[in-house]
């Protein structure tokens, strides 16, 4: 069924923007800054986890073992990104922590651009491809199928997500995340180790961003150094539409990002006379955004108002 | 109309008083607040370090180590200068972050494109170059406000994704709308500036065209700050509540901060089309959105030398690095380092210069957060109420 | 009273500027505006080259960001053609240049070739840096063979005569199109095909000569841009709109993908694409997907003693195959052009060599050479019109490409 199954793309898509998203967010909540590197913290941990699944056997990899080599990716590829996260965090953030606000933001496109031409010139600007190990096919009633790779990005992607409001909810590190994002100098004078807690946050970003990297080359092969790039201003864009700084308004973002790219163009595409092939996406997508930002300026879930730029 | 810019003045100053925290300047002598302006609006007008640096750009290709390689690099970074004085107008002065600044540069490159290429498929207008520059301007100007219209209840980031949206709506309308742009395959054969038969190709001509033009702008946009825009602008970079809630226009002043900042940034588009005679979409990405914005803050937001210096390494340095020099610098080193071969280090840099671009600019913003010319920020300064 | 007289010279600026649009629009109606670019005498020089220096011939490449893989090779292959050779006891050296596939990038790189004093060129080896950077070489009177740019505006530029010193190996997409489309029709008897285009100067190209000359109904044309992996989407319109054919006009990188994800979801149509997916690498990518895949190639045939001796040449210097990138023979070809002209006009003068710009473009022009992609000779615009059968198709069988026979 065309409309389901451009439902469920949109679903897939989205889901790992949200992944993505959930980075820009939680350090923006934090430090008021666009960690525009985090693109490639995700490229990082796809990657990783391909060179696992390589080491463990890559495509003759079958049956069973494909859950714990795909479990292992994953963990592998969290680790991966999250040190690549603390490592950038260290050299290019943290001595700017009291600079002008747009001298982090310069800092990390240096970094995203030094990652994407070091990635680039080690593969020698060719692609990688996943070991296509996850079983093909789909299952569901009559026409409306899923793929099992689909159903299961978008699952563990949801169930990560779930995680992440817990830890963020329920323990002493998410409140002490909270409460640095809520006013850095307080949280410091009740004994929150601010450093510490802005590193967990990076960490916290960059392994769901790492995940993300497995589960997309799990799903779509190809993998290259400037990979990163367009699914991380997606997924910033995703991130403000839901309101930048809310870890809610990222997940929304994201799933809302990924069905206007296919449903919503395809929708538009219906109405007699419009014809919107997948070159205008982005058009589209950067439209909405601007409609929804002029009614709610602060995005969905936004509170915050940044009065400068 | 003297009342009404001694209210505007009185305004700023006591926004300024307030601002500082400071007690209340109505006690003030009105005539030292008068002087500190005026010494500001003098400081923008042609000194002599001003005609000096102009005399040594202007002398440049005639240096014996400038030859056309380096001029061709230099008009490149002038069209980034024209660019960088653009953006700050935005970003430096009024304090509005873009990150879409490319879709002025796009405008104005296609719009002169469109008018004068033999290639156009829409029209075949043969616009000369140089009656382009007001259409330009215009045209320029024109998006700047469409553009800023909508995005005027915004702040900060969610500003700065939407114009990073607009940029690549830009980009992908020259892409999508062939039947005007000739899509991918862009417009070629763009005729060159030619003036009573003076026809613009010789680089060195170029070049100085750009230096001029680059003063030229500067000036004015030193006048336009130390104008009552320019205070207005400040106004709402320091705090738009506060400036609104002092009777600052916040709409007119950021509107006029996009077209200005359009109008130049579609100038560089017309020098980039007549310089290359050759537009297509793919030199209109977001890249050239985030050059720019670097060079603007590496150099110091704010600061004109700023941008140029900014410039200068941005655009520059990637280049020279894989200069035949480079590779003969390096070389050099042979002797002195044990264990490799240095000659081999030029083509390796040459291919690796994107990873040292990057890492420079992370480096450059560790060593001067502020920017290579930190701005004096504000610039404009009224006397303390305890004086000094 | 400043803030009036600041509001009259507004005024008056406005005033100018108004004017000036007016007369400048009104100029353009006229037609009488600067006429293009006229077409000028190339500035030919004669090149010395001095006693144990070797003669020099540039590369314009992509060397750097995500073109390097195909940018790379090209430039090793150039170098391949000259290896050993000596032109009257003078070796041959090669300068590589970075031009970023950009108009701006062609240019600084044409610039940095010139001044370091290369007699000719192989490349650029896209499109906008040749368009961009021919007046250059033209003026300075320096011949430039590009083994790769496919637009057709590069032999063909709107309102000037052709460009003396630029020619190409490669064909250009109004001769890939048509073939593409007539085999369609007739090998294929397809009467829809679904278009998926690489939104750039060659994918868009490509697709305009195919749309053109396909002569069943278009049943869907979508674009898609550099760097894209997802293409769920358009694979669902495929499903839905059911066509006989997909032709898939862009290069391998993106190629894998598409087919991955269209045969995964278990759609079984041809799929058809052309040169720059023919390439080991996407059979090494796309594996069993790959299967069933017709490509065309405008070279007649790469096949042959030469094409085998550079082959294993390649290999031998660089430890991979010279096919697992595109346009790698076409460079080989291109440099090999070159040499063969330079030491057809290459003159000792005592110690030193004496090269004629003008009598090497000459020898360029009307050089035959049978190369590694077949038979290379230039019509008067530049291309190549070597090939007695200039398109050939391949389908993809057991993991290789084989020859289509009808």
């Amino acid at each position: 069924m065309f409309w389901f199954d451009q439902l469920i793309n949109g679903l897939t898509i989205g889901s790992v923007y949200a992944l993505i998203a959930l980075g820009y967010t939680l350090v923006y909540g934090i430090l008021q800054m666009i960690n525009f590197a985090h693109g490639e913290v995700f490229m990082l941990g796809a990657f990783a986890g391909y060179f696992v699944l390589l080491a463990v056997g890559g495509d003759d990899l079958g049956g069973a073992t494909i859950i714990p080599a795909i479990v292992l990716a994953m963990f592998v590829a969290a680790l991966a990104s999250s040190s690549a996260a603390v490592v950038i965090e260290r050299i290019a953030y943290r001595p700017l922590r009291n600079a002008p606000r747009l001298a982090p933001l310069i800092s990390a496109i240096g970094v995203s651009v030094a990652l994407q031409n070091i990635v680039l010139r080690m593969t020698g600007g060719r692609d990688r491809v996943y070991p296509r190990i996850f079983p093909g096919g789909s299952f569901g009633f009559g026409d409306f199928q899923v793929g099992y790779i689909q159903a299961f990005l978008i699952v563990a992607s949801v169930l990560m997500m779930a995680a992440l409001l817990v830890f963020i909810q329920r323990t002493r590190t998410g409140r002490a995340m909270r409460a640095v994002a809520e006013n850095r100098a307080t949280a410091s004078l009740m004994g929150i180790d601010v450093d510490r807690t802005i590193v967990t946050t990076f960490v916290v970003g960059a392994a769901l961003a790492g995940v993300a990297g497995v589960l997309q080359g799990l799903w779509i092969p190809n993998i290259r150094g400037t990979m990163g790039f367009l699914p991380g201003i997606k997924a910033f864009t995703a991130a403000v539409v839901g309101g930048i700084g809310s870890v809610p308004g990222a997940m929304v973002g994201g799933f809302f990002l990924g069905l206007t790219e296919t449903v919503g163009r395809e929708l538009l595409s219906a109405i007699p006379g419009v014809h919107l092939p997948n070159e205008w996406s982005d058009v589209i997508a950067f439209s909405l955004l601007v409609l929804v930002l002029v009614f709610r300026p602060t995005g969905i879930f936004g509170e915050r108002v940044s009065r400068r730029a | 109309m003297r009342e009404l810019q001694e209210g505007a003045d009185r305004r700023l100053r006591a926004w300024r008083g307030r601002a500082a925290g400071g007690a209340a300047l109505a006690a003030q002598p009105w005539h030292a607040a008068r002087e500190r302006l005026r010494a500001a609006e003098e400081r923008t007008r042609l000194p002599i370090a001003n005609v000096l640096v102009l005399v040594v750009a202007l002398s440049l290709p005639f240096w014996p180590v400038i030859d056309s390689r380096w001029l061709r690099i230099l008009v490149l970074v002038g069209i980034f200068v024209v660019l960088g004085l653009g953006l700050n107008i935005v970003v430096g002065y009024a304090g509005l972050l873009d990150l879409g600044f490319v879709a002025f540069f796009a405008t104005g490159a296609y719009t002169y494109a469109i008018l004068s290429s033999p290639a156009s498929p829409a029209l075949q207008a043969d616009l000369n170059w140089w009656l382009a520059i007001p259409v330009v301007l215009a045209v320029g100007s024109v998006v700047g406000v469409l553009l800023g219209l909508p995005v005027l209840p915004l702040r900060g980031d969610y500003l700065a994704i939407v114009t990073l949206g607009f940029g690549e709506i830009v980009r992908i309308l020259l892409l999508n709308v062939v039947g005007l742009t000739n899509g991918a395959q862009g417009l070629f054969n763009i005729p060159r500036p030619e003036f009573a038969g003076w026809v613009l190709e010789a680089l060195d001509h170029w070049y100085w065209v750009l230096v001029l033009a680059s003063f030229i702008l500067a000036f004015a946009v030193g006048r336009m700050r130390a104008s009552r825009m320019g205070r207005a602008w400040e106004a709402i970079r320091e705090d738009e509540d506060v400036a609104a809630g002092m009777g600052v226009n916040t709409v007119k002043y950021k509107l006029l901060a996009f077209a200005m900042g359009a109008a130049i940034g579609a100038f560089g588009g017309l020098v980039f089309a007549g310089f290359f005679t050759f537009v297509n979409p793919s030199s209109f990405t977001l890249l050239v959105s985030i050059n720019v914005l670097s060079i603007v803050v590496i150099g110091g937001m704010g600061s004109t030398p700023g941008v140029v210096l900014g410039a200068l390494i941005l655009i520059g340095l990637p280049e020279v690095l894989q200069f035949d020099e480079t590779s003969r610098l390096l070389s050099l080193f042979n002797p002195i380092v044990p264990f490799a071969d240095t000659s081999l280090w030029g083509r390796q840099l040459a291919s690796a210069r994107f990873i040292v671009f990057g890492l420079m600019l992370v480096a450059v913003m560790a060593l001067r957060p502020q920017g290579i010319f930190a701005a004096a920020r504000p610039q404009v300064r009224l006397p303390r109420a305890s004086g000094r | 009273m400043r803030a009036s007289s600041r509001g009259v010279r507004w005024g008056w600026l406005a005033a100018v500027a108004a004017l000036a649009t007016l007369v400048a629009v009104a100029c353009g109606d006229d037609g009488g505006g600067t006429p293009a670019a006229k077409s000028a005498q190339p500035g030919f020089k004669v090149v010395a080259v001095n006693k144990g220096q070797p003669i020099k011939i540039g590369i314009s490449s992509i060397l750097t960001g995500d073109l390097q893989a195909l940018g790379i090779p090209i430039a090793q292959a150039a170098e391949l053609a000259g290896k050993g050779v000596t032109v009257e006891g003078f070796s041959i050296a090669f300068e590589r240049k970075d031009d970023t596939c950009s108009p701006e990038g062609g240019t600084s790189a044409a610039q940095q070739l010139i001044n370091a004093g290369v007699v000719a060129v192989v490349g650029p080896v896209c499109s906008s840096s040749v368009i961009a950077s021919q007046p250059l070489y033209e003026k300075a009177g320096i011949t430039t063979v590009s083994p790769s740019s496919t637009a057709v505006a590069s032999t063909k530029p709107a309102g000037r005569g052709v460009y003396k010193t630029f020619f190409r190996v490669t064909y250009n997409d109004a001769i890939q199109g048509p073939a593409l489309a007539n085999f369609a029709q007739n090998q294929l008897k397809a009467k829809s095909a679904y278009v998926v285009f690489f939104n750039d100067a060659y994918g868009q190209g490509l697709k305009d000569e195919f749309q053109k000359a396909f002569k069943g109904t278009v049943a869907g044309s979508e674009g898609f841009e550099k760097g894209a992996t997802n293409f769920a989407s358009i694979v669902t319109n495929i499903q839905n709109k059911k066509p006989d054919v997909v032709f898939f006009s862009g290069f391998f990188a993106e190629a894998v993908p598409f087919i991955t994800q269209l045969r995964e979801k278990g759609i079984t149509t041809p799929f058809l694409s052309a040169d720059g997916v023919r390439d080991e690498q996407f059979i090494k990518l796309a594996g069993k997907h790959a299967e069933g895949a017709y490509l065309s190639l405008p070279s007649p045939k790469l096949a042959g003693s030469v094409y085998d001796k550079f082959k294993a040449d390649y290999k031998a210097a660089y430890q991979k195959e010279a096919d697992t990138s595109p346009f790698t023979a076409e460079s080989f070809d291109a440099s090999t052009v070159i040499i063969n002209a330079i030491k057809k006009v290459a003159q000792k003068d005592g110690d030193n060599l004496k090269i004629d710009l003008a009598k090497l473009q000459d020898a360029i022009a009307k050089s035959e050479t049978t190369g590694a992609i077949g038979k290379i000779k230039f019509d008067a615009k530049g291309d190549n019109a070597g090939g007695e059968t200039p398109v050939t198709f391949f389908v993809v069988k057991n993991g290789k490409f084989e020859a289509f026979k009808g």
